[in-house]
């Protein structure tokens, strides 16, 4: 005599953990395509933003390691000095699911004991972009 | 018995290797006996309270004792030293009550002006064979190197007087125009990270991708760097700073210019961590140093205003003892003089 009850509660147990993993799946694809959708301009213009503002741990979220020893040289350039960024726009070209270039316009604005001495400008660097584990990353920079 | 035998050749011989090495390392400060002030005072004409003051001394400043004379007492102490001048080379008196013997760091043993080594000439002619200018120098620096304050006054002869230092015009002569030039290495705010990175470049005189250092060294083509780097983040170590100053002697030495580095008259950082990491520097690359903290040191207020990072100001008459009590004049004759000594340090007899 089989036992409807249990083998009815053991169909319930499995259609809920295929439900379960359509929706993880689900959940899944839509972050992965997030990340595809991401723009690398803007992990360029957090990188700035997190230089000019010293802020140590957003900066390194956005870097390669192999730009890493470049990036800290710039990074520490802004010791001595206030900073902020002035119209900075950057936009993002070539794209794929890999890389990606990005170029900037605008400046960083220098202020040196209550000063403005320089205004640096963001046009001319083209930064090379790698997506790392759906982040987008500044592994390079050409002039 | 052949133990015995070896100990007695090989320990005087142990014992003189020391020692020879000892002598090497320690040129500057061997036999030499270190005096500093007690209290802010004044050097007099002579060993008598009466005697006119020439010269102000700040306390805790480095005096050089020539001998001991007797004279009036104060505080029931009749020995006077006789004391030099550090820049004038005038005579003056102190009396011991006001003073001590002390032990300074190694780093504040150093001379105000360089030594050249037999290194720094072997760059000089490397620059030279490269096509570097034996008339160009250049300044790597920060707000306290711009040509407005610093060195610019030499393009500009009615603006300084040389005094009894006249053998320096015709170093100043040698290098006209390097003087007054702003460098694409000098800049307020500048560090020693700034030099090294193309973002600070002047897209104004440099190419793209370059950095100041590159930018400098391909517009100016010098065969002597001057590099006075004072600032430096308030919470970063004294050796990152030390990372970026190799870097940047290293660029200079392999473009066959030769670096004087320059410690600073702050102590910002509060260890003197930077001034050390700079001699250390010029001692391992055995490059010219010019210890101007030890310059400054005589001053009033040790050549600092209250912010103890800004040089007292003066114009830059040398002929003007009074003027000489001020950080900026002793700053640019100083250099001048470290500038003129390497410049002869490194030429090569034919």
């Amino acid at each position: 005599m089989p036992n409807f009850k249990s083998t009815t509660r053991g169909m319930m147990k499995k259609q809920i953990l295929l439900l379960m993993l359509l929706v993880m799946g689900i959940v899944l694809a839509a972050c992965a395509e997030e990340a595809k959708d991401a723009d690398p301009a803007d992990s360029v213009e957090k990188y700035l933003k997190a230089m000019v503002e010293k802020n140590e741990q957003d900066f390194n979220a956005v870097i390669c390691e192999n730009f890493q020893e470049t990036a800290k040289t710039n990074f520490d350039s802004f010791g001595s000095v206030d900073a902020s960024l002035k119209d900075v726009k950057c936009t993002a070209s070539d794209k794929t699911d890999d890389s990606a270039t990005v170029t900037c316009t605008g400046f960083i604005s220098v202020v040196y004991q209550g000063e403005n001495t320089r205004d640096l400008p963001q046009e001319g660097p083209v930064y090379q972009m790698v997506n790392d584990d759906d982040t987008w990353k500044i592994c390079g920079i050409e002039q | 018995m052949e133990t015995q035998w070896h100990k007695l050749v090989l320990l005087p011989l142990l014992l003189m290797a020391v020692l020879l090495n000892f002598s090497h390392q320690n040129t500057r400060a061997q036999d030499v006996e270190f005096w500093r002030t007690t209290v802010e005072t004044a050097a007099r004409e002579c060993p008598q309270l009466t005697c006119a003051e020439l010269w102000l001394l700040p306390a805790q400043g480095p005096i050089t004792v020539q001998t001991t004379v007797e004279g009036d007492a104060v505080s029931d102490i009749t020995t006077w030293l006789e004391i030099v001048h550090p820049l004038l080379g005038t005579t003056g008196y102190v009396n011991l009550s006001e003073a001590e013997q002390y032990t300074p760091e190694d780093w504040q043993t150093y001379p105000v002006l360089p030594v050249v080594s037999d290194t720094a000439r072997e760059i000089y002619q490397k620059g030279l064979e490269m096509g570097n200018d034996p008339t160009h120098f250049s300044v790597v620096g920060d707000c306290q190197n711009v040509e407005w304050f610093f060195l610019g006054v030499f393009d500009r002869p009615d603006e300084y007087a040389l005094g009894q230092f006249d053998y320096l015009q015709p170093t100043i002569d040698h290098f006209a125009g390097s003087w007054s030039r702003r460098a694409a290495t000098v800049d307020n705010g500048y560090n020693v990270a700034s030099v090294l990175s193309a973002m600070w470049a002047d897209p104004k005189k440099c190419q793209a991708g370059e950095t100041p250092l590159d930018c400098e060294f391909r517009v100016h083509r010098p065969s002597i760097v001057l590099i006075s780097m004072e600032t430096w983040w308030n919470d970063q170590p004294a050796d990152e700073y030390e990372t970026y100053l190799r870097q940047i002697v290293e660029f200079w030495i392999s473009n066959g210019a030769v670096p004087i580095l320059a410690t600073k008259a702050d102590n910002l950082e509060g260890d003197n961590g930077i001034n050390q990491a700079i001699v250390r520097v010029a001692n391992d690359y055995d490059i010219p140093l010019w210890n101007f903290w030890l310059a400054v040191q005589p001053l009033p207020l040790h050549g600092l205003t209250i912010d103890h990072f800004h040089l007292t100001f003066a114009r830059n008459f040398f002929d003007d003892p009074d003027r000489l009590r001020n950080a900026w004049p002793v700053r640019n004759l100083t250099a001048l003089q470290a500038i003129d000594v390497v410049w002869k340090g490194v030429q090569v007899e034919e």
